[in-house]
């Protein structure tokens, strides 16, 4: 499960590559559903790419 | 377990333009339409013991909040009282304007309304009966028309889900202020259509909203008592506009959130005033999970504002669509048990993760209640009580105050 310092660094890679960019907030929730489902243990397939590629950069570990 | 789907639920997109989307109700979260509800009692409880606005019968506490505000949410708050005042004038006041234009036959009035406030940014868009059993005290003589079209404008995501922070509180302000002006351009445009409108300002409320967004079918009521419609869940500003134009009204819709919120209970097991109850009650004619005022209070005013119990709301985080999608999936809450969902922030408190509650003291939760004449009698006996009669000094000081509050008037206007 994705603990606070998995989260804090991933939303702080969102922020710093996509912060102003027109897909920011899209991006976010998709961040976000995706930390869930991943959580989960469900697939990913609806989710942005770019935002698959946060969670698989700072998924836990195991 | 998987779960067998009762019915499917088909909504707007969140965008105009967006394809409509689709939600699936499990079986076994349908309930009725709406909310569980007794029309009898509704109509008792609402002529004998009528609602009147917080900003009065609350007025204690909402003076008080200004002495534990933080410095930048005092100044904040202030400048949005400023930038509100003339909108909320307008408002009150938009009930009297004439129409501009002249009804045009066969034009389908409650389509070209619903098209112009989607065009306008509202998220959600419903028609109904304005229910005046519900209309606060103060705002009887003044409600005019009989149709009401219920207005939600989404906040921004991002800033909402690091509630709580000053951050949070410019976007659920400064949606307050938008959305202000908004009302005001839509009920300009059904006056171009040959009818009147009023402005029912979200800073100046003529009733609960929320039992008529219920009805047009544009959401549920969430254990955390607020309307949790599919796109956002709580993370709008609500607001309405009455009408006599000629409009269709919606339907109540069974969306699941009824037996869902029992479900899930996230809002209920992380509220840090604890202030939600778990199982649901009957108040005043409507079944509910009750909002413990005097344990939120305490919070909301000390944490800009709290709202913890929306962010951890997954309707709000993730829609209705992918938590119901899940459900049927699962049988399970998406995110409930984590710390993405679960998780937030006191700065003086930490970071508590799911499963652990901060912890307040017994004081913590003891502030000023009711209406501001109540609290100042309160005090006064308290003072009589332990002191003593009082001297000259003290007695025209007391009626003093008490003149000033009734010399002031009970505003209904506020925003929190």
């Amino acid at each position: 499960m994705f603990d606070k310092t998995h989260i804090d660094a991933l939303f702080a890679d969102l922020d710093n590559e996509w912060r102003g960019k027109a897909e920011f907030d899209q991006l976010s929730r998709d961040a976000h559903l995706g930390i869930a489902l991943f959580d989960a243990g469900r697939p990913l397939n609806d989710i942005d790419p770019r935002a698959v590629s946060l969670i698989e950069r700072h998924k836990p570990k195991g | 377990m998987a779960k067998t789907v009762s019915h499917v639920v088909r909504r707007p997109g969140r965008h105009l333009g967006d394809p409509d989307v689709e939600i699936p109700v499990a079986d076994d979260l349908t309930s009725v339409p709406g909310i569980p509800l007794n029309e009898k009692d509704i109509s008792f409880y609402n002529r004998i013991y009528p609602e009147e606005t917080q900003n009065i019968i609350k007025a204690a506490d909402r003076e008080w909040v200004w002495t534990v505000y933080t410095e930048e949410l005092a100044e904040y708050r202030h400048y949005h009282e400023e930038v509100g005042k003339p909108l909320i004038k307008a408002a009150a006041a938009s009930g009297n304007l004439a129409p501009t234009g002249t009804p045009v036959p066969d034009v389908d009035v409650t389509e070209a309304i619903r098209q112009k406030a989607r065009k306008f940014g509202f998220g959600e868009v419903g028609f109904t009966k304005f229910d005046k059993r519900f209309t606060y005290i103060g705002k009887r003589r003044w409600v005019k028309y009989p149709h009401a079209i219920c207005l939600a404008l989404e906040q921004d995501y991002v800033q909402t889900q690091s509630l709580p922070s000053m951050d949070a509180e410019y976007a659920h302000f400064g949606t307050y202020e938008i959305e202000g002006a908004l009302l005001l351009d839509l009920a300009d445009f059904i006056r171009t259509l040959g009818y009147r409108a009023q402005v029912h300002s979200p800073n100046d409320n003529s009733a609960p909203y929320i039992p008529m967004f219920v009805a047009a079918g544009l959401g549920q009521l969430g254990a955390n008592g607020q309307l949790l419609s599919p796109h956002f869940g709580s993370r709008a500003r609500i607001a309405m506009i009455t009408t006599d134009a000629p409009v269709t009204y919606d339907q109540p819709i069974d969306y699941g959130i009824h037996k869902f919120c029992q479900k899930c209970q996230v809002c209920v097991n992380r509220c840090p005033g604890r202030a939600i109850t778990q199982d649901k009650v009957w108040w005043r004619g409507v079944e509910k999970n009750k909002l413990i005022y005097e344990r939120c209070r305490p919070v909301m005013a000390r944490y800009d504002g709290c709202a913890v119990c929306m962010k951890t709301c997954p309707i709000q985080r993730y829609g209705m669509g992918p938590v119901m999608e899940h459900y049927v999936e699962t049988g399970e809450v998406l995110g409930k048990g984590t710390h993405n969902l679960e998780g937030y922030t006191f700065p003086d408190k930490g970071y508590t993760g799911p499963g652990e509650l901060p912890m307040f003291d017994r004081e913590f939760f003891e502030i000023p209640h009711g209406r501001s004449e109540d609290w100042l009698f309160d005090q006064f006996k308290e003072k009589l009580m332990h002191e003593g009669t009082p001297s000259n000094e003290e007695m025209a000081e007391f009626a003093e105050r008490v003149k000033d509050i009734l010399e002031t008037g009970r505003t209904t206007i506020g925003s929190e």
